[in-house]
């Protein structure tokens, strides 16, 4: 298996460099995440040399959450040894299904025995937080399928699991395969079927949905990705990594030799940004912040973040979309019903301008 | 000017045969310089090139050194092509002693092209064949001719073989439209008698008015009198068009060209009328005029209710130069605020909203089109005039109910008659006669209510006959049909901009078919959606539209963010262009959709 050239780390650590100055002693690492394309190729070292340029900038908090990301035929005994001593705290595994069937449709090049055998390495390397992602809705796959599948995954008892309906992006080979009728979507009602079941399924087994597409056992909402539904503001590096910072939000550029080219002259790699309005940034909050079922809207955490009454500014959206038995709205926040996290979209527009 | 050296003619060509192409080299021939290579002069507007559709074109006069050295004026006049503008390619047809008929080599003759040259036939055009795009590869000149002899009728051995795109044979057509089209005939010193064949509106000048002057002269500061209205009006300019306006004072018989009356009612210039002269009016007008009536009703309505000043002065500024639209305010109670507007056929309604919508940036919905019936109240037997389905009296009150009938003329392959008779049939038409004017064509005349034949007729008609078959009609008057108001009704809702106007023995059909079209439209809801059609409140036909029961992002982490608010912003400008009934969004493809019926209604 390749390993990540030297060449990538080094433009990432100049790109941290050039964040150094405009960061240290104003923040606190929260959260690292490892993730992406297949971070599982970075050997222990890197890792290391990663994690070891973040915290000489940055104090580092108590309970900071280091996630490295890794696919189930990337992920063995002693490399996964190797990150726990680098620092890395939770493994998220790209498991996707437990159904060899299933992912040769979605062209991964792993299998249920590995995704199996990938859990295990990660456990007995010591990861006490493990997550795994699924998903359903896949072409070709009876709802039984999907749900077993998912049984395979609780069984395995990781403490977070990610459950998501595929979505077909554009440009994908399945997309052209789905626009060529090799192979069929299942359609909404179907999906939203094994949906219910899926949820049913989870919170039996005690796991928690605080996300539309995640579960976790109680304390094991990841800390990153709650970051993303929370507001908080996050410093993305490497090659089309994203940023939220003071109110702008960017992407780098998305081609290797540009990103390479611009930290060679010391130039922030950045390809699109966005600086956005207090009353889009607003949107985007509550946008996010809805789609946490049982956290949902807090009151009290929209007047902190923009000093403004919730209700002075959404009053009508909120009212409406109660009336529709979208979202129940508590003493003190707004959460989602079920209803409401099934059709999220029409709830997250009702505040978008 | 000496009618001798005159020659009025027009262009008669399918799309795309080379119309434009040609009449760039003729005024290439003609000391013009023409700016933009490939930019066609003679259409104008976007639509036009879009759609194939000549609707507004200057007629342009091209002056070039004749035979013997004397001065040669030719008169290109632009027909506009389509059945719903039949009329106004008769009267730019009636303006002219001669036609080019040009044929593309590659292609063959096509049935638009048909339909044109027997219009000109009728009023006794000399036709000159000319076969286009020899430069190509793949024409195939002997078939064209062959073509052009069996399938028109018209003797094809002196067609003048042309590329318009290269100039070949252009100067040869030249030659051969001095020769062989008549030069005008008339009497400069009789009385005035001018054909109104187009005109356009102009900010200073009020409403230019495009003649063809058959009789006298024309000059500035004449008191004019157009013979229909019975306006009258003092002359302040007169000229002809090259590429822009020419003053010239004097317009005499045989001569093609425009004045200028201050007119500043486009409504008061009608198509085909007679302009004469106030003081000595000639004795008969030119045949063949015919009011141009709006025939087909529809509500215009913005989406947005604050846009409605903006339609109306839109409005206001396309009837200048289209006095065949009218409109005037009305009311729904679905839609709010808007017009009810006039036309003279459903292309010319689809024409006009995709202009309202296309250059004048209005979102509208257009309702469901229809005629104009007349209905008897029980009782009191007074007389409603209905434009709208919305302007029925309750069903109780309804003694009758009439709606205007047309005499239509369909002309078609001998092949299609048994396809077109059913199609006919179906659509209530009564047979009148039939006859072969040659072994290829049969010409039938029906009687058929107007309201069969404005929504897809010609469409349906020009399908059956693979494009060949021709419809020319004229108001035969109102008769008593057995028909009935449907009302559709969303969520319990009656929407009164759906209403329509059926046959009864078709009701259940129609509303079943409306019904399903409108499911078509209509995205699922958050609630299931009941759409309703009743006759008098007694339901006569339901669908459903199931409730939407998923919509959400799965993924929604950092780079997400933003797409996903893109997403959204995105969304719910669309939905800013629906129309809300009660809790229920409608898009205006829904309203749209109810024009166009589906294939197997039929």
């Amino acid at each position: 298996m390749n390993d990540v050239p030297q060449s990538y780390l080094d433009a990432v650590k100049a790109e941290w460099n050039l964040w150094a100055p405009h960061v240290s002693r104003r923040y606190e690492l929260r959260s690292v995440y490892i993730g992406g394309g297949t971070p599982s190729l970075l050997n222990g070292a890197q890792v290391y040399s990663i994690l070891a340029s973040l915290v000489s900038v940055l104090p580092v908090s108590q309970d900071c959450e280091i996630t490295l990301e890794g696919n189930p035929d990337s992920l063995d005994f002693t490399t996964v040894c190797q990150y726990a001593e680098a620092g890395v705290n939770r493994i998220s595994i790209g498991v996707q299904s437990f159904s060899d069937t299933a992912l040769a449709v979605l062209g991964r090049l792993h299998t249920a025995n590995e995704a199996d055998r990938a859990v295990n390495a990660v456990r007995q390397a010591g990861i006490r937080n493990v997550s795994i992602d699924l998903m359903y809705g896949l072409p070709g796959s009876s709802e039984d399928d999907e749900l077993r599948s998912l049984r395979h995954g609780i069984a395995l008892a990781p403490e977070h699991i990610s459950w998501y309906n595929l979505t077909v992006a554009p440009g994908t080979p399945l997309a052209s395969m789905v626009a060529a009728g090799s192979m069929t979507m299942p359609d909404d009602d179907k999906v939203l079927d094994i949906m219910r079941r899926g949820w049913q399924c989870l919170a039996s087994a005690g796991y928690r949905h605080y996300e539309v597409s995640n579960f976790c056992l109680r304390g094991y909402a990841s800390i990153h990705n709650v970051g993303y539904w929370t507001y908080k503001e996050y410093i993305g590096l490497g090659v089309g990594a994203s940023g939220f910072l003071e109110g702008r939000r960017w992407t780098n550029v998305g081609d290797w030799k540009a990103y390479r080219d611009r930290l060679e002259r010391h130039v922030f790699p950045v390809g699109s940004e966005e600086r956005l309005s207090k009353r889009a940034r607003e949107g985007e909050y509550v946008m996010l912040r809805i789609r946490m079922p049982c956290v949902g809207l807090s009151y009290a955490d929209f007047r902190d973040m923009f000093g403004e009454d919730v209700h002075q500014v959404f009053g009508d959206a909120l009212n409406r979309l109660a009336d529709d038995g979208l979202i129940t709205m508590q003493p003190d926040r707004a959460v989602c019903t079920q209803r409401g996290l099934e059709l999220n979209n029409i709830v997250a527009e009702a505040f978008i301008e | 000017m000496n009618p001798h050296g005159i020659r009025n003619f027009c262009i008669i060509a399918h799309i795309d045969h080379g119309k434009s192409t040609l009449a760039d080299r003729f005024l290439e021939r003609a000391g013009f310089i023409l700016k933009n290579k490939g930019d066609q002069v003679l259409d104008q507007m976007d639509l036009e090139k879009e759609r194939g559709i000549t609707i507004k074109a200057h007629p342009i006069r091209l002056s070039y050194a004749g035979r013997d050295g004397t001065p040669l004026v030719l008169n290109l006049i632009d027909t506009p092509g389509h059945v719903d503008f039949n009329y106004e390619v008769s009267r730019s047809i009636a303006a002219c002693e001669g036609a080019v008929l040009v044929i593309d080599a590659t292609q063959g003759v096509e049935a638009q092209t048909v339909a044109n040259t027997y219009l000109a036939l009728n009023h006794d055009l000399t036709i000159i064949t000319a076969i286009n795009k020899i430069d190509l590869p793949n024409a195939d000149v002997p078939e064209t001719r062959r073509e052009v002899e069996e399938i028109i009728g018209l003797d094809a051995s002196r067609a003048v073989l042309v590329s318009a795109k290269t100039g070949q044979g252009v100067d040869d057509l030249l030659r051969v439209i001095e020769e062989t089209i008549p030069s005008p005939s008339g009497n400069a010193d009789a009385p005035l008698k001018c054909l109104v064949f187009d005109s356009h509106f102009d900010t200073y000048k009020g409403v230019v008015v495009h003649v063809r002057v058959f009789e006298g002269t024309l000059h500035k500061g004449d008191h004019i009198r157009f013979m229909a209205t019975g306006k009258e009006f003092e002359v302040v300019e007169v000229g002809y068009f090259e590429l822009a306006a020419v003053v010239t004072d004097v317009l005499s018989a045989g001569e093609v060209g425009y004045f200028a009356a201050v007119i500043r009612e486009p409504s008061e210039v009608h198509i085909g009328d007679t302009v004469t002269s106030a003081t000595d009016p000639t004795a008969e007008p030119v045949p063949g005029y015919r009011p141009v009536l709006p025939m087909v009703f529809a509500g215009l309505y913005p989406i947005d209710a604050n846009d409605y000043e903006g339609l109306k002065s839109s409005l206001q500024r396309l009837q200048l130069n289209d006095a065949s639209l009218t409109y005037e305010p009305e009311s729904s109670g679905a839609l709010g605020f808007g017009f009810r507007c006039g036309f003279s056929g459903l292309l010319h309604l689809e024409v006009i909203t995709e202009r309202l919508q296309r250059e004048y940036g209005q979102d509208i919905i257009v309702t469901v089109p229809n005629v104009r019936y007349r209905i008897i109240k029980r009782n009191t037997g007074e007389e409603v005039m209905a434009d709208s389905p919305s302007k029925f009296p309750s069903l109780g009150e309804i003694e009758r109910i009439e709606e205007p009938f047309v005499r239509a003329e369909i002309v078609i392959p001998h092949e299609a008659i048994g396809d077109v008779m059913e199609l006919v049939n179906k659509r209530r038409g009564t047979f009148i006669n039939m006859s072969y004017p040659e072994s290829r064509r049969a010409v039938l005349q029906y009687e058929l209510p107007l309201s069969e034949i404005i929504t897809d007729f010609f469409d349906r008609l020009k399908s059956i006959t693979k494009g060949y078959g021709t419809l020319d009609y004229e108001v035969a008057g109102y008769r008593v049909e057995p028909l009935a108001k449907v009302d559709v009704l969303v969520n319990g809702t009656p929407v009164d901009a759906l209403s329509f106007v059926s046959y009864e023995d078709d009701v259940q059909h129609s509303a079943r078919s409306m019904l399903r079209r409108l499911r078509k439209y209509v995205p699922r809801q958050m609630y299931e959606v009941a759409l309703q059609a009743a006759i008098g409140g007694k339901i006569v036909a339901r669908e459903n539209i199931v409730q939407l029961r998923k919509d959400v992002l799965a993924k929604c982490y950092g780079g997400d963010v933003s797409r996903k608010r893109k997403l959204l912003e995105k969304q719910k400008e669309g939905k800013k262009k629906m129309k809300q009934i009660g809790k229920v969004s409608i898009p205006q493809e829904a309203f749209l959709s109810i024009l166009k019926r589906e294939p197997d209604d039929d």
